[in-house]
C-alpha cells in the first residue's frame, strides 16, 4: 500500500500511517544491525589472521611442535578458564578476566617467544569482537520478532480495508 | 547453579587445531571435573557424527553461553545448527585459517533472507 491513498483524518489511515512508520525505523535498524555485525565480523577475521601469523612466527622460532594442541593438558588436570562472560539482567554479556588462574601461555613452555604473546593478545581482542557480535545478534534477533510482529498488524489492517 | 553463576559463563570453541590453540591461548579453555572439556579439536580423521556430538553436548551444558565454530565445520552439521533456535548458547561461526567468512552461509543471516522478500515491497 502507497502512503498516497492513506487519508490522515481516516483513524484507519491514521493508524496505517503509523504501522509504516515503525516499519521503516525498524527496518533502518534491522540494516544498520547487520551491517555493524558484518564490519565487526570482517575486523574478527582480519584479527585472528594477525593470531594465526604470530603463532607461525613462534612455530619457526622455537620448534613447530612446541605450539600444537598436544601441548594443552590433557584429560586428567583440571583446567580453570581464564575468560569467562558474565550476563547481566537484560542478557547483555561482558567478558571478564580471572587474575588468579594460571596464565595458558604457560603451557607452551616459560620461555615463550614475543610472537606467542602477541598471538595471545590477538586472540584475546578476537573475544571481545565476538562477545560483542553475539550482543548485536541478541539485539537484531529482537528488533527481526518486532518487525515480523509490525507486518503481522499491517496485514491485518489492510485486510481490512 | 550458584557456583557456576559466580564463576562466569564459559565460551567454547570447536574448530581446527590453529583456532582451538589460539581461543584456549586467550583463556577460554576449561576442563572440569568431569573431564569435560569445552573445546573440541577437529581435524581431517574427525567423523560429522563426533563433531554433531560434541555440539549437542555444549547446547546441553548449562554453564557455557557462547559456542565458537569455524565456519567450514558448521557447514558439516549445517541441519543441526539450523534447528537451534534459543538466544541462549548463542552459536557464531568465525572464519578459520584456510576459510574465510562467508556471510551468506551463516544460519543466523540467513533467516533474515526471508524477512526482507519481495512481497513486503508492496
Amino acid at each position: 500500500m502507497s502512503f498516497s491513498t492513506l487519508k490522515p483524518e481516516d483513524e484507519h489511515g491514521q493508524e496505517l500511517a503509523k504501522v509504516c512508520v515503525a516499519l521503516d525505523e525498524l527496518t533502518l535498524k534491522q540494516v544498520d544491525l547487520v551491517d555493524e555485525q558484518l564490519v565487526l565480523m570482517s575486523k574478527l577475521g582480519s584479527l585472528m589472521t594477525c593470531g594465526f601469523i604470530d603463532m607461525a612466527k613462534s612455530r619457526y622460532i622455537s620448534g613447530e611442535k612446541t605450539v600444537s594442541a598436544t601441548q594443552i593438558p590433557g584429560e586428567d588436570s583440571v583446567i580453570e578458564a581464564v575468560t569467562t562472560v558474565d550476563r547481566d539482567s537484560e542478557n547483555k554479556l561482558t567478558l571478564s578476566r580471572n587474575k588468579e588462574v594460571n596464565d595458558p601461555i604457560r603451557w607452551f613452555g616459560l620461555l615463550v617467544p614475543g610472537s606467542l604473546k602477541q598471538s595471545q593478545q590477538a586472540f584475546q581482542n578476537v573475544l571481545n569482537i565476538a562477545v560483542e557480535i553475539v550482543n548485536i545478534r541478541r539485539e537484531w534477533v529482537q528488533s527481526m520478532s518486532a518487525l515480523e510482529q509490525q507486518h503481522k498488524t499491517l496485514g491485518s489492517l489492510k485486510s481490512s480495508t | 547453579m550458584a557456583i557456576a553463576a559466580a564463576k562466569g559463563r564459559l565460551i567454547a570453541v570447536i574448530g581446527d587445531e590453529d583456532t582451538c590453540v589460539g581461543f584456549l591461548l586467550g583463556g577460554i579453555g576449561e576442563m572440569n571435573k568431569n573431564r569435560q572439556p569445552n573445546f573440541m579439536v577437529v581435524d581431517k580423521n574427525t567423523s560429522i557424527s563426533e563433531v554433531e556430538d560434541c555440539f549437542k553436548r555444549f547446547l546441553k551444558r548449562d554453564d557455557i553461553d557462547i559456542i565458537l565454530i569455524n565456519q567450514n565445520v558448521a557447514e558439516m552439521i549445517r541441519h543441526v545448527i539450523d534447528n537451534h533456535n534459543e538466544p541462549i548458547p548463542a552459536v557464531l561461526e568465525i572464519p578459520s585459517k584456510d576459510h574465510p567468512y562467508d556471510a551468506s552461509k551463516d544460519s543466523i543471516l540467513r533467516r533474515a533472507k526471508g524477512m526482507f522478500s519481495a512481497e513486503d515491497a508492496k
